[in-house]
């Protein structure tokens, strides 16, 4: 029974750290080429969830559909964001990114309440309501289909920084700006691309996690304050770290929140945060920025 | 399309162009019409003027008409207080308030300070019924049954149903979950049935898998859930999804969750005990639930039966008073004896709190079957 | 920093810019008085707590050169510690909330040096986790915060001589004179310091770190003194605010709070001493007149910041600092 308690709690802890990481890596690959803190990153992970209750209630799409559109239509949020405001942004402009992000945070919750209301509403879909049983470990059909996508996304990511031509621009960007531009690298190419992609991964997770919880205009609020305790714990900038980060933190949030109590379970990311600040500034997972 | 209506009905509101005349007595209304719990302060918003327009067009209440003066408090207390000094602008004969119990109690010395009756008809907090009447706020009633009260009715339906011995708590972490616990652990010590965990999880939280896990290993007899809105709806999705086996009850609002999880089946079983049920099987209340739905498009909640049920009492008072003048309103609200929707007559004791009836509600299949009416 | 001198030098009437931008709020400031009307003078009482609060952030942010979001975090600090200390140990509302100053100025120091440590973008980070982690204290701490039903019932600053009440905070003219008198001397005290020269020198580092360092001025001192002074003047904001609403509960950490002071500083102009405290009346007083729907306000202010930052990079004062260097330059031209 223990062995079973504490194995569900550990696959509880990995399938929703896996989740974290989608919208960790977003944030991250954004801060990384950009060195822009997303704060309308919760915001959008929303409007992904918004866009995919459309796709299914309204459309009447199926989930691979429902979730592949609604991923379109963030990541082409993302890049008119870029296009309209963002691209205006100079390196070293810190703390400017930060208050356009809010604003355009602001601008999304709000009127995505100001349209459809504060109700929180649900998503069914063709897989809703399965739940695999496999000796006596439990775990929810549309959560697996959400760790699977979110393992495809990453998947993707790597071999695209790794080894397309704009993978490796990206890396070159993020690592010196002007080296990179005079060797030929368009920055606002690269910048759109980042911004877009990182947004999109943020609706990715919105779209596929809005039939395992409730979609409502704050839902995004306190994701993105984790995102951000993972983002740091594992290193600003950091990409894989942000992975690791995020599983970790997944796996000790589960793991704390089955032996105490539930305000236990919601300090763990901030405490860690803390600690990683003090003892470890530049993240568990090594030095300065690396996408 | 009635997205669009409603936003610019909002906006004409919002702007004053309401259709209020000189002489329409104002009742004012102080609820949460954006943020969280918006959808609520809605259905609360309804349920008056529904009452209000049945008022007007009956012409009972010695030919006075009323008007609705609704503000936004955002379940915000400060917010509140500046909902409430905008409806004090407008000379009301009386407030309706104000949805959220922090919200309520900031308020309560206002309307003591500038002598206006506030009929609470939505906030559960026992510290409300504590501090009002006689000796303490003398403004403040209440219509709905208290925490405890409520708690005390669960509690008894949890030990008549013989076979629950253990509970565990789980509720928001505010006034609601607080002060639910506090009251029903009371109550069920007292029935001899023992509270074995409490979990107040934060008021937006997606994910209750680990809570979920550690409960089906504790298997506690019973569950009691105290949560509103989104928290509530993730955590019945997921509670079926855990195969947990104990049974399924607290203040769940079945209402809101009708046509989503009851739906489903999901809940099969669970029980709650809530002051209102559109099932009441009463003629007013049928009469009630039609007007309403055929107005509005949805099924009347607790909300909107509570604000409607607190407009015809204020008319009450006014009508027996003979007086518009706000401590005539306030001595005969006192002796108030109306005969609710459920039947009950609405009387208040010395400390400006009403006894209505606590329903407990059982799933049935994909169905809400009433179980029981009992005292507070 | 050249443009700032030339506007402060500049003598084109009888009144130097200070002593007019005076005037201006001054008149702000008396006008709710005027209307007489009990809603308009709590409207006053929020804006002139939203002036000290915008301007402790202005501090910080516009001549300190850091974004803080704790700013929100010590006036709901300075609230709790009023609060407690009325409702649990009788001490009086006037003490109480120069008590909450006092603590959340000296709590400033104590998260500022690990703050100060890293980096600017660290010191945002750890600023906006204070503000979360006392929320999640204010919930949670029940035995001393009361948890979630907040501390209720607080008393108004009174004055009574005998049994004869000299000034009532329940009446909302009282309540804004109290406000007003408070806001004079905490704006008052932060002008002299931007004015002096420890203003300066926050200036100079805010300008180029590594340049005031070289000038063997250690930078941490200034930035943590300029984060205490702004976190003291938050929080006794906070605790003498929380007297006119009654309650103290967690919705003040609410990020209502933190929108609307990032809003009236960028507006305003970071670095503006004087148009921030304009833009703190005007952003307070128009959505309350024009009595928009709630979300779009904040749709409607979410379009504003990222339009300020975006054209107005320094906000409705660098507008006007800009314009006046613009006629300052064809003035002198022949």
């Amino acid at each position: 029974m223990t062995g079973l308690f504490i194995s569900q709690l550990v696959l509880n802890g990995v399938v929703i750290g896996l989740t974290y990481a989608l919208i960790a890596v977003g944030l991250s690959l954004i801060f990384g080429v950009m060195e822009i803190v997303n704060f309308a990153h919760g915001q959008v992970y929303m409007l992904g969830a918004t866009a995919m209750l459309t796709c299914v209630t309204v459309l009447g799409l199926g989930y691979f559909p429902a979730v592949l559109l609604a991923t379109l239509v963030v990541a082409v949020t993302g890049l008119l964001l870029y296009v309209t405001v963002l691209r205006h942004l100079q390196q070293g402009e810190f703390e400017r990114g930060i208050i356009l992000t809010i604003g355009i945070g602001m601008v999304l919750q709000n009127g995505i309440t100001y349209l459809f209301g504060a109700q929180p509403r649900v998503v069914d879909t063709e897989f809703s309501f399965i739940y695999l049983n496999m000796n006596g470990l439990r775990i929810d059909l549309m959560r697996l289909l959400t760790i699977g996508l979110s393992a495809v996304a990453m998947g993707g990511l790597y071999v695209l920084l790794q080894h397309s031509r704009i993978g490796k621009a990206m890396r070159a960007f993020a690592q010196n700006r002007e080296a990179a531009f005079m060797v030929g690298i368009r920055p606002a190419v690269i910048a759109g691309t980042a911004v877009s992609l990182g947004i999109g991964l943020a609706g990715l997770a919105g779209a596929s996690l809005a039939p395992v919880f409730t979609v409502h205009p704050a839902m995004g609020i306190p994701i993105l304050f984790k995102a951000f305790a993972i983002v740091i714990i594992g290193g600003l900038g950091h990409i894989p770290g942000a992975v690791l980060a995020a599983v970790l933190i997944g796996v000790t949030e589960s793991v704390v929140g089955g032996f105490g109590p539930v305000a236990l379970q919601d300090a763990v990311a901030f405490l860690a945060m803390i600690a990683i600040l003090m003892a470890r500034p530049e993240g568990l997972f090594g030095k300065g920025v690396r996408v | 399309m009635k997205l669009k209506s409603f936003a610019l009905a909002a906006v004409i509101t919002g702007l004053g162009i309401g259709t209020v005349h000189a002489d329409d007595l104002r009742i004012g209304l102080s609820t949460p019409l954006s943020g969280g719990v918006a959808a609520l302060g809605q259905h609360e918003k309804w349920g008056a003027e529904l009452a209000i327009e049945e008022l007007n067009v009956a012409g009972e209440s010695g030919g006075h008409t009323f008007a609705l003066d609704a503000q936004d408090n955002q379940c915000n207390p400060s917010q509140g207080v500046t909902s409430v000094e905008n409806l004090l602008r407008n000379d009301p004969v009386a407030i309706i308030g104000a949805l959220c119990s922090s919200v309520t109690l900031a308020i309560m010395p206002m309307v003591e300070r500038e002598k206006v009756p506030l009929v609470v008809a939505v906030s559960t907090s026992k510290v409300i019924t504590e501090k009002s009447g006689t000796g303490g706020n003398d403004w403040t009633f209440r219509i709905n049954p208290s925490d405890v009260g409520l708690a005390v009715a669960m509690a008894n339906y949890i030990a008549s149903t013989g076979n629950i011995d253990t509970v565990a708590f789980v509720g928001e972490d505010t006034d609601y979950g607080r002060g639910g616990h506090e009251a029903i652990a009371a109550a069920l010590e007292a029935k001899g049935v023992e509270v074995v965990s409490a979990d107040f999880f934060q008021q937006n939280t997606p994910d209750f898998t680990t809570l979920l896990t550690r409960l089906a290993n504790t298997a506690p007899d019973a569950i009691a859930l105290y949560a509103v809105g989104a928290d509530e709806l993730n955590f019945l999705r997921q509670f079926r999804g855990m195969g947990l086996p104990s049974h399924l009850t607290g203040r769940i609002a079945f209402d809101e969750i009708r046509d989503t999880v009851i739906a489903s089946g999901a809940i099969d079983g669970a029980t709650s005990v809530f002051p209102y049920a559109a099932d009441l099987d009463t003629p007013e209340n049928r009469a009630f639930v039609e007007a309403f739905e055929e107005k509005y498009g949805e099924l009347p909640n607790y909300q909107s039966f509570e604000a409607y049920e607190a407009v015809k009492i204020i008319a009450n008072a006014i009508e027996r008073a003979g007086s518009t003048e706000r401590t005539a309103i306030r001595d005969a609200l006192k002796k108030t004896e109306y005969t609710s929707l459920t039947g009950r007559t609405v009387a208040f004791d010395e400390n400006n709190q009403a006894h209505n009836a606590a329903i407990i509600m059982r799933v049935d299949g994909t169905e809400v079957v009433i179980e029981a009416q009992s005292d507070t | 920093m050249m443009a700032r001198t030339m506007n402060g030098s500049r003598a084109a009437g009888p009144l130097s810019p200070d002593l007019r931008w005076f005037l201006c709020v001054a008149l702000l400031a008396i006008a709710p008085t005027l209307t007489g009307s009990s809603y308009m003078l709590n409207v006053g009482s929020l804006a002139l707590a939203f002036a000290v609060l915008a301007t402790s952030l202005n501090l910080v942010f516009g001549f300190t050169g850091l974004l803080s979001f704790a700013q929100v975090g010590f006036w709901g600090v300075g609230a709790y510690v009023a609060a407690i200390a009325t409702a649990d140990y009788g001490v009086s509302p006037w003490l109480a909330f120069l008590m909450g100053g006092v603590f959340t100025g000296v709590l400033a120091i104590l998260v500022g040096i690990p703050a100060l440590r890293v980096s600017r973008a660290s010191f945002v980070i750890v600023s906006l986790s204070f503000t979360l982690l006392a929320t999640l204290l204010s919930r949670s701490w029940i035995d001393v915060t009361r948890g979630p039903l907040g501390i209720p019932g607080l008393p108004a600053p009174s004055i009574a001589l005998g049994d004869r009440v000299l000034l009532d905070g329940h009446e909302p003219l009282a309540f804004y004179c109290i406000m007003l008198g408070f806001a004079v001397l905490a704006l008052g005290f932060m002008f002299a310091l931007v004015r002096s020269s420890i203003g300066r020198i926050l200036l100079a580092t805010n300008q180029n770190e590594a340049l005031a360092r070289s000038q063997g001025i250690n930078v941490k001192h200034y930035q943590l003194l300029a984060f205490s002074v702004a976190a003291a003047f938050s929080g006794m904001t906070g605790g003498l605010y929380i007297f006119h609403l009654g309650i103290v509960d967690p919705s003040i950490f609410d990020t209502y709070y933190s929108e609307m002071l990032l809003i009236i500083v960028i507006l305003g102009g970071a670095g503006n001493f004087w148009t921030v405290i304009v833009a703190a009346f005007v952003l307070t007083a128009v959505p309350e007149l024009l009595r928009f729907d709630p979300e779009l306000r904040l749709v409607m202010f979410g379009a504003v910041l990222v339009t300020a930052a975006l054209v107005l990079p320094d906000g409705f004062g660098g507008y006007l600092r800009d314009a006046n260097l613009k006629r300052w330059r064809k003035e002198v031209r022949p």
